[in-house]
């Protein structure tokens, strides 16, 4: 979910009512209307209409045994993990789709061991579609899971060994962690 | 929050307490420092004991939520400040808190004779979040404002002053 810098949403700044989200999600249970006050940050008066708004639109749904109180849906979630941006362009996003190939490929040309081999990166979601503006760009990495056997158990001590052949997994996703760091445009997840 | 004028403005308690409020609340903080002198005496004459002390914290803690309770409606009827609302506080002296307000209270300062508002909650963070942290502060001249829905900071103008709704 994206939400536009000051558009407001049910009423509420797109900030505030994520933040508003993140809290009651975070807490893995239903709520009330106090509880949704005090995440909102707004009195009762305030809240009361905005909770309406959400329950109208599927955000939560009240408890089927008390009205008072409500239980997040799949959309709150959603919701909680929304960011507030103006998109990004498909240029910039060909641009970045270029850095991460390019980057891909100088981890697979490395003979360094301490890397494990990418197989395979895809790109999904608002990419694929003909959007000119897209939410985010979604990549998905996959690394070869030969590359990562060569650690040899003998003579080593068992938690040693468990630490270091995590090692070439760990330093893969650096690059990864950098990309998402530099931009808040690329979300990324990766299989073995 | 935009770079806006800073407007310091007497918002005292006692600019609003009607005499029958001045008259309770300065009842139920008596009667607070009362118990708690009484259960101070006897701790010093070793006459203390847990079934008394869980006594005299039931005491003072009726006292202490009647006050509260007081003093929630007083900041919602005169201020507008209602319990969950978030407040920027600048005072004077270059003190600045942003804060979520959980409860509310009144206290008189003796040694300067100043009535104030006290307000407890949590925190905001740098990112503008609620955060868990927990922040006080008291104030009688100050700069208050209260965050709108939509993001927007208004001036927490006394009610009955003018026709805009704090």
């Amino acid at each position: 979910m994206k939400l536009l810098p000051g558009k407001l949403m049910f009423g509420v700044a797109p900030s505030i009512l994520i933040d508003c989200a993140v809290q009651i999600h975070d807490r893995e249970m239903d709520f009330d209307l106090d509880d949704f006050c005090e995440a909102l940050g707004a009195p009762a008066e305030e809240a009361r209409p905005v909770l309406g708004k959400l329950v109208r639109a599927g955000f939560a749904k009240p408890d089927k045994s008390d009205a008072c109180r409500f239980h997040p849906t799949r959309k709150w979630g959603q919701l909680a993990l929304a960011n507030v941006s103006h998109g990004l362009t498909r240029a910039d996003a060909e641009g970045l789709l270029k850095k991460i190939v390019a980057k891909a490929g100088a981890i697979n040309s490395t003979d360094d061991s301490q890397f494990r081999k990418i197989s395979c990166v895809v790109v999904f979601g608002s990419y694929l579609r003909k959007a000119s503006v897209l939410g985010d760009l979604d990549i998905g990495v996959a690394l070869d899971p030969q590359s990562g056997r060569r650690l040899a158990p003998g003579g080593m001590r068992l938690a040693d060994w468990f630490r270091k052949s995590s090692a070439p997994d760990r330093r893969t996703r650096i690059p990864r962690c950098a990309f998402e760091s530099r931009s808040t445009s690329v979300s990324t997840g990766s299989t073995k | 929050m935009t770079q806006e004028e800073i407007e310091f403005e007497w918002l005292a308690p006692d600019r609003f307490m009607q005499p029958a409020e001045r008259r309770r609340v300065r009842y139920l903080l008596r009667q607070k420092n009362r118990i708690s002198d009484e259960e101070r005496r006897l701790a010093d004459e070793n006459r203390m004991t847990p079934a008394l002390h869980e006594k005299f914290r039931a005491r003072w803690r009726a006292a202490h939520d009647k006050l509260e309770e007081l003093a929630a409606d007083m900041l919602k009827r005169y201020l507008g400040i209602g319990r969950h609302s978030v407040l920027r506080i600048r005072q004077p002296n270059e003190r600045e808190t942003l804060l979520q307000v959980l409860r509310g209270d009144v206290t008189f300062h003796d040694w300067n004779r100043r009535w104030l508002w006290c307000v407890h909650g949590r925190r905001l963070r740098k990112n503008g979040t609620l955060g868990f942290a927990d922040a006080f502060t008291c104030f009688d001249i100050a700069d208050v404002r209260r965050r709108r829905l939509d993001g927007t900071w208004q001036r927490i103008r006394p009610l009955g002053d003018t026709d805009e709704q704090a």
